[in-house]
């Protein structure tokens, strides 16, 4: 049952709890050897799930929530060194 | 960290999240958002189920403004001036059409209030219906295309030119497809006391009949073509645009988007495409777009 409380205030964040990680037919894979950490694909993320880690001076670390991913490509596409590629899910291939 | 949380129910590849989460997360969440209805508040609001991490409210499709204004006022009342910027996230269809008369109210009054218009360019939420801000020769449900109509019959609406007239501190457009260039533009916004307008093109991927990969391209095809003027009003003087370093024909951006597709098969197409055309070429004369200098 949905409790609705006073004046229908809404608690923060409750979007979390729904795993939009099934949306999508795609997944994006990194190759973190390419990357120079722009983080155009951070920024640009629609479901803030990716997360560009620096490991060293040249070496970064791209990381993707699996949980929110809806497999949009727009990381594919704003990459600027063609380090991420989207690859179909096993269940949508034909 | 993140103040517009993952979750939420926007298409994949939606340009909205982009634009909001960027802006709010630059605020570092100090801020007070007002909504109009629209499919920002169908994605992030439901109940139960709220993306959001900063203060937010949603009234009615009309008045997103003059909650805003009311929030502001209150603010000042309370002397809490200092405890974050207000903002309103419209949709392009309560910015121009059903929320016009608040909008020029909150304008008037010159309340301190950051008004960002998502510009989508038509009703998506309910399925494609034709706003103001639609451009021409747009097929969508309430301008169907037929023998004899190529689509919507009028030119898209110039907010800028209505909020300029309105002589704000600080009018500009943007798109989703250069985030870094929406930060800025909004963090350069709220340092101007009074009302600001900022106009951001967001792709709608099911409205405009594209995929979702595609949605930054299109958006970054409508500034090239010069369809989508970039540019930067401080105090009514144009003060910056984004230049364009290689422009386009328009018949590229139209014949990629479903909505736009009739264009080349209808026998009035060719005469949309030739105005369309026009109006991008006005617009690179008017604000001078092609040039070397680049920004952001």
């Amino acid at each position: 049952m949905l409790k609705i409380g006073l004046g229908g205030v809404s608690e923060p964040y409750l979007s979390l709890k729904f795993k939009t990680g099934d949306w999508g037919t795609h997944f994006p894979s990194v190759d973190n050897e390419k990357c120079k950490g722009c983080r155009d694909c951070e920024i640009s993320c629609p479901e803030a799930c990716i997360e560009v880690k620096k490991l060293n001076k040249k070496k970064f670390e791209v990381t993707f929530d699996f949980d929110f991913c809806k497999g949009c490509g727009i990381c594919a596409y704003v990459c600027r060194e063609d380090a991420i590629e989207m690859i179909v899910k096993e269940a949508y291939k034909v | 960290m993140t103040y517009f949380a993952s979750g939420h129910g926007a298409c994949p590849g939606c340009g909205i999240p982009v634009a909001v989460r960027n802006i709010i997360d630059a605020f570092d969440g100090k801020c007070f958002v007002a909504n109009s209805t629209g499919c920002l508040e169908i994605i992030s609001s439901q109940y139960g189920r709220s993306a959001w991490g900063v203060p937010y409210i949603h009234s009615l499709f009309e008045n997103p403004a003059a909650v805003a204004a009311g929030i502001e006022s209150a603010l000042k009342a309370l002397g809490r001036k200092d405890e974050g910027h207000v903002l309103v996230f419209a949709g392009d269809g309560a910015t121009a059409d059903i929320g016009i008369g608040p909008l020029s109210g909150m304008f008037d009054r010159n309340h301190d209030v950051l008004y960002i218009c998502l510009d989508n360019e038509a009703y998506q939420n309910t399925g494609n219906q034709q706003s103001g801000l639609t451009p021409m020769g747009c097929l969508t449900t309430t301008t169907p295309v037929g023998k004899l109509m190529p689509g919507k019959i009028r030119q898209k609406k110039d907010m800028v030119a209505i909020a300029l007239a309105h002589k704000l501190a600080y009018v500009a457009t943007a798109s989703v497809a250069f985030p870094r260039e929406v930060v800025r533009k909004a963090k350069k916004a709220v340092e101007f006391e009074g009302a600001k307008y900022l106009q951001i093109h967001s792709p709608c991927v099911t409205g405009w009949g594209i995929t979702g990969d595609q949605s930054f391209k299109i958006a970054k095809l409508a500034f090239e073509t010069g369809l989508y003027p970039i540019v930067e009003f401080e105090h009514g003087e144009l003060i910056r645009v984004r230049k364009i370093k290689e422009k386009r024909p328009v018949e590229e951006y139209l014949k990629i988007q479903k909505r736009f597709r009739h264009l080349f098969t209808h026998p009035k197409g060719e005469d949309v495409i030739k105005t369309l055309q026009s109006i991008a070429d006005e617009n690179i004369r008017r604000y001078n777009l092609m040039g070397t200098e680049t920004e952001v």
